[in-house]
Parts: C-alpha cells; sequence; structure tokens
C-alpha cells in the first residue's frame, strides 16, 4: 500500500509539484491551501507525512502544526516544513511550550532529490 | 549609523514584505538597538503582513527593550487580527515578569481569546506576574473551571496557585471540585491538587 502525504501550501505551483513529484515516486497525496481545509483533509486522509507552509491565509502553519500536535490521532505524525526561508524556523520556537519541534524544515526552492531524501527518511 | 544599518532600515520599509521580514531578523540577529532601529522596529509593528509584525516582534524580545516601552507598543498588539502575533505580544510582555503587572487587565481580556493556545499562553503569563495579576483571578477561575481545551484549564490552574492565597475561597473551592471530578481529565485533578496545596499555604 502507498504511503500517504499531505501537502499544505497556498500556493497552486508548490502543491501541483509536489504533489506531482511524490506521485512519481510511489506516494498517494492530496492537497490543501490552508491550515482550516488543511485539517480537515488530514482527519479524512489520515497521511503518514506532513509538508507544510508557514505562510498561509486564514490558520498560519503554525497553527496548524499545534492543533495537529495535541490531536490524539496525529500528534505523532511526522511534518516537514516547506517555507520561503530558514529564518521562518523561529516561528516554531518551543522556548514557552512543550510541543516537539517539526521533523524537518526545507527552504524553497528546493532540489527535488533533497525533498524526497527528506519525506523517504521521515515517513513511518 | 552605518551603511549595513541604513540598507536595514531602507528594507524594513520595502514593498516586499518578505524584504520586511528578512530585514527585521537581521537587525534582531546584529543585536543593535540604537534609537532609530528602535523607532524604525517600533513603527514596523503596524504592519500589513502578519508574519513581517511577528517577526518584528521576535527581535524586538531579543533585544530587550526596557518595559515602559515594551508595555507602550505590544500590549495594543494583544488586539492584533493574527493569533501568532497576539500569542507572541503576550509572551513578549511575559518576559517581565512582576513588572509587567501594568498590562494584566488587557492579559485578563485575552482569556476569551477565539483561539486555544492564545488563550493558554495567556493564563501562564498572568501566573508569571503573580499577585500583581490579582484583578484576573475570577477570569482565570472560569478559563480553570470552563474552558474547552485541557491545556488552557491547566495552565489557568498553575497560574492561580501563584497567584492566590488562602483568603481566595471561590478560587479553592473550585479547585476542591475539580480535584475530585471523574469527568476531568487526570492531567487536570492532579494540577488542581497541586495548585491546592500551595494556595492553602499562602497568606495574602
Amino acid at each position: 500500500m502507498s504511503k500517504k502525504v499531505l501537502i499544505i501550501d497556498d500556493e497552486q505551483d508548490v502543491r501541483d509539484y509536489v504533489s506531482s513529484l511524490l506521485n512519481n515516486n510511489g506516494f498517494e497525496t492530496k492537497t490543501s491551501d490552508d491550515g482550516v481545509a488543511g485539517f480537515d483533509t488530514l482527519q479524512q486522509f489520515k497521511p503518514d507525512l506532513v509538508i507544510l507552509d508557514i505562510i498561509m491565509p486564514n490558520q498560519s502553519g503554525v497553527g496548524f502544526y499545534r492543533s495537529l500536535r495535541k490531536s490524539d490521532t496525529f500528534k505523532d505524525t511526522p511534518v516537514i516544513v516547506l517555507s520561503g526561508a530558514n529564518r521562518y524556523k523561529d516561528f516554531f520556537s518551543t522556548d514557552h511550550r512543550t510541543l516537539p519541534q517539526p521533523q524537518d524544515f526545507i527552504e524553497k526552492p528546493f532540489a527535488t532529490e533533497d525533498l524526497l531524501e527528506k519525506v523517504n527518511s521521515h515517513i513511518q | 549609523m552605518n551603511k549595513i544599518f541604513e540598507q536595514l532600515l531602507k528594507d524594513l520599509d520595502d514593498n516586499d514584505p518578505h524584504i520586511r521580514f528578512a530585514a527585521a531578523r537581521t537587525v534582531g540577529e546584529l543585536g543593535e538597538k540604537g534609537d532609530e532601529i528602535k523607532s524604525a522596529l517600533f513603527g514596523a509593528l503596524k504592519d500589513s503582513h502578519w508574519f513581517v509584525r511577528l517577526s518584528v516582534l521576535q527581535t524586538i524580545r531579543e533585544l530587550k527593550f526596557n518595559e515602559d516601552e515594551i508595555l507602550e507598543y505590544i500590549t495594543p498588539l494583544l488586539k492584533d487580527v493574527h493569533e501568532d502575533v497576539r500569542e507572541y505580544a503576550v509572551l513578549t510582555i511575559g518576559d517581565f515578569n512582576e513588572k509587567a503587572a501594568p498590562a494584566a487587565n488587557a492579559l485578563a481580556e485575552v482569556l476569551f481569546d477565539p483561539v486555544w493556545y492564545v488563550r493558554a499562553t495567556t493564563a501562564k503569563i498572568l501566573g508569571k506576574i503573580g499577585k500583581g495579576a490579582r484583578n484576573s483571578i475570577d477570569r482565570l477561575k472560569k478559563c480553570m473551571c470552563n474552558d474547552n481545551e485541557v491545556d488552557v484549564c491547566i495552565s489557568a490552574a498553575r497560574s492561580l496557585a501563584k497567584i492566590c492565597c488562602c483568603e481566595d475561597l471561590e478560587v479553592i473551592s473550585s479547585l476542591e471540585k475539580i480535584k475530585i471530578d471523574p469527568k476531568k481529565p487526570i492531567e487536570l485533578q492532579n494540577i488542581a491538587e497541586e495548585s491546592l496545596q500551595k494556595i492553602t499555604n499562602q497568606k495574602l
């Protein structure tokens, strides 16, 4: 059975590109364009890994991530943050809470082999 | 001011929000807090993009300006439209512990925030303020008893232990009820018991 990846990014090009890349490498994918809709899709699709953008309308990737980690069902789902700059890691600062950091960060633009390597290494 | 900071100040005003974001973080990394930089940063708190406001807040927090300036400029961000900005404003104010008491009333309003992690962080910060947040006791008690997110209830219970004393009988009564309520999560019951012990040993 194919491993499942949920891609949450407000940019259509990114969703299409990453989805196509992963599909061509044997993964089943679903996409969402924001954190709120993404959580609904998460609950229906039950992915093995989430690729998550940070800067999105409605709910930022940080808000989605916190809800994910609070959920009994999805708290251990690996997350790779895909963002425009590594500095966005600061948004996941855990100095005031006990949430674990996302499994990995990858900066846009990215090399396809880097993304694939990270997905393969983190997916359960 | 050297050329680097001149450029950073221009970048803080750039048309591209991602450049403004990067400029704000770079200022934080360089650690410069002169008057011109300070003025530009506080001005950038009104940026139209939430992630720029958040990055400016992070930089302001790192640069550790004095509490009067922080409370004046950051307190309005407790009503920001974006939840992550509101939460970070709470955290920044909380760095001053008991000296943040002038912001306690404004923080108490944030206990009704629609986003759970903003409420949870606010409840925690009111505890850091301590006795100076006594006006928030009633709202913290309501959070502890009625919030539908256990993290908020736990934060509120812990903070009440730092703010209340043996004369706060309503809080004591609420904690006693939670302690024995089988419908409450075990973790909350345990925290209620700990908080009860601390409060009953504290005088006003």
